[in-house]
């Protein structure tokens, strides 16, 4: 267990501890129950979850969750198939134990994050939210459970293990803007098979250190954000520039430039924030056409690549939507030199790039 | 395997690493030509169409250059321009038509600041072996008094077997006389003896003049130096020693080292070498 997941879990834990003194009011949640005679049935699992949400049930408005919880025994271990359904989205999760009293604690965790999540957003709950918030705890797909799912289940019965489980969930749970966070926890490594398109737009850039004078340009940028890992496919077109180097006047050149970039980053979260280490790959084109008194040219064009690193952060404005920034070092494998005739050199591209960026980033 | 042996195997494994980014970094610097000359144009001025000769080593006369094609009439005869602290060079329409026409003139412009060490300097060159007997001249404007330190130069030749083994062999510059006027003065390096224009008007001011200078070359003391301004003589050598090298270098432009006011531009156009008829 990553010790940011244990330590996640057991806040959401205390905190729902917390409240559960003050319980005194139904459960918010529609609950349907089948369980074998041995297991905790309804009355249980529905106190389970009252004492997990406390005061906060009592005074938060209905709830628009219904759900459906049935133990089944399979051999010496028991199977948990819980159906959530959220107006017309629904989702099935399938857990299995050893006990089930541990699943009976799984329901009414992932009941009550659910909840919490549900009105800590202005935003409607997603199918991927009743399948994937509270995996943490143990809800898997059916070729997923075995060892995992019988791990987690037992340790939703464990108060300090299931809550160290859940760092995202609790803090959305918390905080009044937590869509963020609920978006956090739904890429922040929760769910290890989750797979989020991520794409940037618009993208504003500025680097030195490629072209004679300070570019700026724009991009956009697409990939995919696994786990705690973002790769990402950029293209830039940046804005053309005149430059005249010296000593000979009116003698220069206009230079073009588009590129590309791919990235890695593996980031690491701060509350609202997340900071990113990247590798970065990127590939620049650059078109050149000398200018001067008797000069003609046929506009030629040279690309090459650069290696380098950067660090990215990130900052969730909702639950798809968040500010991005970056800074990144880029080392040049080439470094052409543009030459006009009579004149000379006009420019070499320098063996290290400097660059910023700041733009949207959009999770589908 | 013991934590010290692996971060001991890591590190070393960064030094392979790290000098293969410092080559790719360095070693690769292709270069990529954006601007062109375009082939050397009968209109402009007589044409450049003597680069054959340049190549073989010869400088190829006639040859001439207006500078409408820019600096390419140098580039085309395989010679080249330079300016250096503090000069520019910069291709203008004239301040007053040229005698010779077109579009464009060559401003060369130096600072003749007091407070630099280096000449200040901006000139084009033609480099080879010389002919036996040329004319080489060059239309100036300049378009205002200047009061220099006597080392205002607008020609100048080299001797030598290449440029990085070379020595001066005549300065045709530019001296104020007495009452402030420029005339012409030439400087005789193998002999150091500087000689002065006579029986010619000053130096114009704000007007077009032609410098030409003729050459009769010779490694022994039977060589001819004249000075014209404006097809006058200005100042006539004989019996002298021209050269005591086969190659050479021709500049044309402007160089100072004091001058007040400091910056001063002069303008040149057809700039040419003809043979003696």
């Amino acid at each position: 267990v990553k010790p940011s997941v244990v330590s996640g879990v057991l806040v959401l834990a205390l905190l729902l501890a917390a409240r559960s003194g003050t319980a005194e009011s139904g459960v918010p949640v529609q609950l349907g129950w089948q369980a074998p005679a041995n297991c905790p049935q309804e009355a249980q699992v529905r106190q389970k979850l009252r004492d997990l949400l406390g005061a906060s049930a009592r005074d938060a408005a209905p709830s628009r969750l219904r759900a459906e919880g049935q133990i089944e025994a399979i051999g010496d271990r028991f199977r948990l198939t819980l159906n959530i359904r959220y107006d017309l989205v629904n989702a099935t999760r399938v857990v299995q134990a050893s006990s089930c009293e541990d699943l009976s604690g799984v329901a009414a965790v992932t009941l009550a994050l659910l909840f919490r999540a549900e009105h800590s957003s202005n935003a409607p709950l997603t199918a991927k939210d009743l399948g994937g918030a509270s995996a943490a705890i143990g809800a898997e797909n059916r070729s997923a459970a075995g060892a995992e799912a019988d791990t987690d289940a037992d340790a939703a019965n464990r108060p300090e293990n299931a809550r160290d489980r859940l760092p995202a969930t609790e803090v959305a749970a918390e905080k009044p803007a937590g869509d963020e966070q609920v978006r956090a926890s739904e890429s922040g490594g929760a769910n290890p098979s989750s797979w989020q398109f991520a794409f940037r737009a618009p993208e504003l850039k500025v680097d030195i250190g490629v072209l004679p004078e300070p570019s700026y340009g724009m991009g956009l940028a697409a990939g995919l954000r696994h786990d705690a890992w973002r790769f990402l496919v950029s293209g830039t077109f940046w804005l053309a520039q005149d430059y005249v180097p010296g000593p000979f006047l009116g003698y220069g050149a206009h230079f073009g430039r588009v590129s590309g970039e791919l990235s890695g980053c593996r980031r690491f979260r701060f509350t609202a924030f997340e900071l990113a280490p990247c590798a970065v790959a990127s590939l620049d084109d650059v078109s050149a056409r000398g200018t001067g008194v008797g000069i003609s040219s046929t506009n030629p064009r040279t690309a090459w690549l650069s290696l380098g690193a950067g660090l990215q952060g990130l900052w969730s404005l909702s639950r798809n939507a968040a500010l991005v920034f970056g800074i990144n070092a880029r080392v040049a494998t080439s470094k052409p030199r543009f030459v006009s005739e009579s004149v000379g050199e006009i420019a070499q591209v320098g063996p290290l790039a400097l660059g910023a960026s700041l733009g949207c980033e959009w999770l589908l | 395997m013991p934590d010290g042996v692996v971060d001991h195997q890591r590190a070393s494994a960064m030094v392979p690493a790290t000098l293969a980014i410092a080559w790719l970094a360095f070693a690769c610097e292709p270069t990529v030509t954006i601007g062109t000359c375009p082939e050397p144009s009968v209109a402009d001025g007589g044409g450049a169409g003597t680069a054959g000769s340049a190549n073989q080593g010869a400088v190829g006369v006639p040859w001439s250059t207006g500078f409408e094609d820019g600096l390419c009439g140098y580039h085309a005869a395989l010679g080249y321009c330079y300016a250096r602290h503090g000069a520019t060079i910069e291709l203008v329409k004239p301040p007053r038509p040229p005698p010779g026409g077109g579009e464009f003139v060559a401003a060369f412009t130096v600072s003749g600041d007091t407070t630099t060490a280096l000449r200040s300097q901006a000139r084009c060159v033609r480099q080879g072996v010389m002919p036996k007997s040329a004319y080489y001249g060059a239309w100036y404007f300049i378009p205002a008094l200047v009061t220099s330190d006597g080392n205002w130069n607008l020609f100048h030749f080299l001797g030598g077997t290449s440029e990085e083994d070379s020595h001066p062999l005549w300065d045709v510059s530019l001296a104020n006389k007495l009452d402030g006027q420029l005339e012409l003065s030439l400087l005789n390096f193998l002999t150091l003896t500087p000689s002065r224009s006579f029986n010619v008007e000053p130096v114009p001011i704000g007007r077009w003049f032609q410098l030409e200078i003729k050459i009769v070359r010779s490694a022994r003391p039977n060589g001819e130096v004249i000075v014209f301004q404006d097809g006058a003589v200005a100042i006539h050598l004989t019996d002298v020693i021209t050269d005591d090298t086969a190659w050479g270098q021709w500049y044309v432009g402007n160089l100072a080292k004091t001058l007040v006011p400091a910056l001063s531009t002069v303008y040149v156009d057809d700039v040419t070498i003809r043979e003696d008829p």
